[in-house]
């Protein structure tokens, strides 16, 4: 939370600065314009932080083509001993890959050997924070699908959503999604170090850090000083293998160190008196909450995203009494009963696409769709491309076979249609009265409201009445005047219909 | 937010009612009673009340022993006597239906005179609920683009909308169809003990009332329908007209009001000026989505969906023209440093695990190894961080091998349960980096050890660092016994930890 308020208040002093500061030019030549990163001081800061400065410079989009003339935006923060005389510079990572850095200098605001004695700089390498970014698209299927089930179809999702998140990345971050690798993030640091005029600098990296540290020392051996790798990857293999001992490692955490504290203080948690029962409580709680998820003011928590939950946890032992209180909270909370109703947040549009898809057949593919989208967003390109029922033509559709609604047998009924609908056309509802035997049409003209009766249309409301308390079916198709646009800040009709409306479901699609 | 609280509240007087009414027997479903309460304390709901009736899971087979829950409210008039009894419907399909008639509160001929029916259909609301598993795809990415790449955004999403809708509603999710909804809607009107009931449904509900008329026409007496789908048509043919209405209403109505309210507004004295400047605006929000201070992410796709749902009632074309009226402000869009998307660390991530190191695997491979790990490693197993590389158009990229060859030193630190990098992982990496050191921290399995209050890991890095002194040989620390709840691990650094940022993966 803290954190994010950091991280903003970092963003807009980098902006800032780069108005300031005059573009740079060619490479090594250019100057960091320092400046301070909080001009009020977030609540929290540690003692000492309003002396961290921000920064950025200008590298190369491609190292491979550096004098192509596209260029990216690198941000970094420094932190200066007070007595101004540092001995070395000490360039930082957190870790990630991907982590914003510039906040991590105020680490060391506690290690006074270390920030009395060196300049500390904190850097967001490309693609991350106030440097040039990267993105996904904000495409993440991350705690929707449970790993743990192997069906087929959970598969399915599972493969079919890492596939999309490749394509994602890839497509959202465009040309600069290519040259964002440790490559070339090295030879940023390399340009960072010419820009701060030094001959040498010093690596302090953690997790991720480690292995951009030991790259930056294979690519620069002889202008780094000291290293240092806290918590380290096996930077000599490619990441594929490293992350394949993630399961092992973290399941190790969990069990020898997790476990039994949390067992150890079954007074607080109450999820077990030994370390194999309070894994019984999350197993159990874990199938509580695939069945029926709990929501919470931080999200909501199904199986997975318990497991999440858990794994930040174990990332550091004064995580682990957050971590336990909400897990037990988690384990209290599940309804006892496993056949209580299931609700989930998302029923809305579940129910949307089964009964789109269920009904009646769709017939198109992808192709059809990518032809038709073209088409009609091309002319119609508010709402043109949406395509709303798409997914139908992937759906696998039980045997059903609606009847035909003709009317026939059927009470006179009474269709009432705005003629500007933008969700119901007019056209349509006119096909439809003409379809349905009995059927009578009251058009209301110069409106474009998506439902009418009982939204402050008298004419509507009197024939809509007359109809369904005394009875009185129209003899014939009838019209009703609109009701007129409003000004702003007016309000149409009766004003208490404004709160109701809102109280009441919105109408649909 | 208010609509969202009262939904909350009625769901919970829902499950409670549930557990006062006996289960009725699937065999005798139309004797079942409705037990109705009040459905909340809340100001403005006093008269209405809910309850919940027991329905087949298939008509097609009802007595295979399962049943859903479907919820329902009323309204009735305050001398108690109804003439009638009216099923409302808001559309959707899908949208909840108890609170509708609270709408018909403002219209006394109807709501003092007949018994006003609210529904939640299966699948929705407070019923027995369908899930597409949080997944939606409908708002990712900016239909207008056509490019190949995009395309595949757009419909590789709909192909996942399907699939996760399918399979996260299961059994349940293929039993939800208008047909089997018409006959909730009959088995209602057999508990209510009445021989016709009318219908008023909008939108949506025009095609269900339909439906319900074509399959119980002897038991509908009146049927309105307002804001009418074709329901003579498939569902596919429905939506396949809609574009061309919300244009028409774009353009007739919504346009020359903001144009007519230029003092207001500022986005232009014409309709076609006011669509030039939404034009611009659009584009200027594909270059840069927009952050509004409530934190949605205004992209140029959710910017037409805001102004396509303003369109469905007059009422709201005025807070959409101020949002758009926002945006164009100047400074707004300006203020936005170059490209900055909240997701930048998921971005920056996958494209160096990505893009650094060839990957070996398809979706094959992936689904053997996945099994094997979640068996054996049930809490992270299953999360194959690097398992989108599999399908990463990987560009020529070459490290360099790190060998350590030509490196002056190195200072390795590393807990022995660290549970994101593995000590096995670092001392294989120590052992093939020529002039590292290796300091391990027994009896610790945090990841991060220095500078996060370890004293003995504090004074070997900084003499290293600081000094320059370099450890003849591997060394080990003592860990920090994990401390109690409530305790922190007795450094000063907590709240810097917090501020500072976490450490990675």
């Amino acid at each position: 939370m803290q954190r994010r308020t950091l991280a903003a208040a970092l963003a807009v002093v980098t902006t800032t600065s780069l108005l300031v500061a005059p573009q740079a030019l060619a490479a090594p030549t250019q100057q960091i314009q320092w400046q301070k990163c909080f001009d009020t001081p977030p609540p929290g800061l540690p003692p000492g932080g309003e002396r961290l400065e921000c920064g950025s410079f200008t590298a190369p989009m491609d190292w491979n083509n550096p004098r192509n003339g596209k260029t990216i935006t690198i941000a970094v923060s420094r932190l200066t001993p007070k007595n101004g005389n540092a001995k070395s510079t000490v360039f930082t990572n957190p870790g990630g890959p991907g982590g914003p850095g510039r906040t991590l200098p105020l680490l060391y605001l506690e290690r006074p050997k270390l920030s009395e004695n060196a300049e500390i700089i904190g850097i967001d390498v490309r693609g991350t924070g106030a440097s040039s970014n990267v993105t996904c698209g904000g495409f993440n299927t991350d705690g929707q699908v449970d790993p743990r089930d192997r069906s087929k179809a959970n598969l399915d999702l599972l493969y079919g959503g890492m596939e999309l998140l490749a394509k994602f990345c890839q497509t959202k971050s465009g040309e600069f999604g290519r040259y964002v690798s440790t490559d070339q993030t090295v030879k940023d640091l390399d340009l960072l170090r010419q820009v701060l005029g030094k001959k040498k600098v010093s690596w302090l990296g953690y997790s991720g850090g480690s292995w951009m540290g030991a790259y930056y020392a294979t690519y620069f051996p002889k202008t780094l000083d000291k290293i240092v790798l806290d918590s380290n990857v096996d930077w000599t293999l490619p990441w594929q293998p490293i992350f394949d001992d993630w399961g092992m490692a973290f399941e190790r955490r969990f069990r020898a160190d997790f476990l039994p504290w949390v067992a150890k203080y079954d007074d607080v948690y109450h999820l077990g008196k030994t370390g194999e029962e309070v894994r019984q409580s999350y197993e159990r709680t874990r199938a509580k909450l695939n069945e029926q998820p709990v929501t919470r003011p931080e999200g909501v928590y199904n199986g997975v995203m318990l497991d999440f939950l858990l794994r930040g946890t174990l990332y550091n032992k004064d995580s682990f009494a957050d971590g336990a209180r909400t897990f037990a909270e988690l384990a209290g909370a599940v309804p006892a009963r496993m056949n209580a109703l299931a609700s989930y947040p998302d029923a809305q549009l579940g129910t949307a696409y089964s009964i789109l898809c269920n009904d009646t057949p769709f017939r198109a593919d992808r192709r059809y769709l990518e032809r038709d989208g073209a088409r009609d967003g091309a002319k119609w390109p508010l709402v043109g491309y949406t395509q709303i029922a798409g997914p139908c033509a992937f759906w696998d559709r039980p045997d059903i076979d609606l009847k035909q609604p003709t009317g026939i047998g059927v009470a006179p009924t009474l269709m009432v249609q705005s003629v500007r609908d933008p969700a119901t056309p007019l056209e349509q509802a006119q096909r439809a009265h003409r379809n349905f035997k009995g059927s009578v049409l009251l058009t209301v003209e110069d409106e474009g409201d998506h439902g009418i009766y009982g939204f402050g249309n008298a004419c509507v409301n009197d024939i809509v009445e007359r109809y369904l308390v005394d009875g009185v079916t129209p003899a014939k198709d009838l019209k009703c005047p609109g009701v007129p646009l409003p000004a702003p800040d007016a309000q149409t009709g009766q004003s208490s219909l404004a709160e109701v409306r809102q109280l009441a479901a919105r109408l649909g699609w | 937010m208010h609509r969202k609280k009262i939904a909350a509240t009625l769901a919970v007087v829902t499950a409670s009612s549930l557990l006062i009414a006996p289960q009725a027997q699937a065999a005798s479903l139309a004797n079942q009673k409705i037990t109705w309460q009040r459905c909340t304390d809340e100001p403005g709901f006093e008269r209405l009340e809910c309850g919940s009736f027991t329905a087949p899971l298939d008509w097609h087979d009802p007595r295979n022993g399962k049943t859903i829950t479907i919820a329902v409210s009323r309204t009735v008039p305050l001398n108690g006597k109804a003439k009638t009894t009216v099923f409302t419907n808001p559309g959707g399909p899908g949208g909840e239906g108890r609170t509708l008639p609270l709408v018909f509160l403002n219209r006394p001929k109807l709501s003092e005179n007949a018994e006003v029916y609210g529904i939640d259909v299966r699948g929705t609301g407070a019923s027995d609920n369908a899930t597409c598993g949080g997944y939606q795809h409908r708002l990712a990415t900016d239909w207008r683009d056509r490019s190949e790449a995009n395309l595949d955004l757009i419909y590789g999403g709909m192909e996942l909308q399907a699939k996760f809708c399918q399979t996260k509603s299961g059994e349940l999710g293929r039993h939800i169809t208008t047909e089997q909804t018409v006959r909730d809607l009959d088995l209602l009107r057999q508990v209510l003990g009445r021989d016709k009931v009318s219908w008023l449904g909008y939108s949506g509900g025009s095609w269900m009332g339909a439906y319900y008329a074509t399959y119980f026409p002897k038991t509908l007496d009146k049927v309105v329908l307002d804001s009418n789908t074709e329901f003579t048509e498939s569902w596919q043919k429905v939506f396949d007209n809609l574009p061309a209405g919300a244009e028409l209403r774009f353009r007739t109505d919504f346009l020359p009001w903001v144009a007519k309210y230029d003092d207001v507004f500022h986005l232009g004295k014409t309709a076609e000026e006011v669509r030039r400047t939404y034009e611009t605006t659009r584009a200027r929000l594909a270059e840069q989505p927009l952050t509004l201070p409530d934190g949605t992410v205004v992209t140029p796709v959710l910017l037409d969906a805001l102004i396509f749902s303003g369109l469905y009632s007059k009422d709201s074309f005025q807070p959409v023209a101020e949002l758009v009226a926002y945006i164009t402000q100047p400074g707004v869009l300006a203020k936005a440093p170059p490209k900055q998307y909240p997701d930048f660390v998921m971005g920056t991530q996958m494209s160096i695990l990505c893009n650094d190191t060839p990957f070996r695997g398809d979706r094959k491979s992936l689904e053997r190894q996945g099994n094997a790990s979640v068996r054996k490693y049930s809490l992270v197993g299953g999360f194959q961080v690097t398992g989108p590389c599999a399908w990463w158009d990987r560009p020529d990229v070459q490290l360099k091998r790190p060998t350590g060859k030509g490196v002056d030193s190195v200072l390795m630190v590393q807990s022995v349960r660290d549970p994101a990098t593995p000590l096995a992982g670092a001392q294989r990496a120590h052992a093939k980096f020529a002039n590292s050191r290796m300091l391990t921290v027994r009896d610790e399995g945090d990841h991060g050890i220095y500078g996060f209050g370890n004293e003995c890991v504090g004074e070997v890095v900084e003499s290293y660092l600081v000094d320059g002194v370099v450890p003849r040989r591997d060394l080990s620390c003592p860990g920090v016994p994990l401390p109690a709840p409530g305790e922190s691990t007795g450094n000063p650094l907590v709240e810097a930890r917090e501020l500072a940022a976490r450490v990675g993966w």
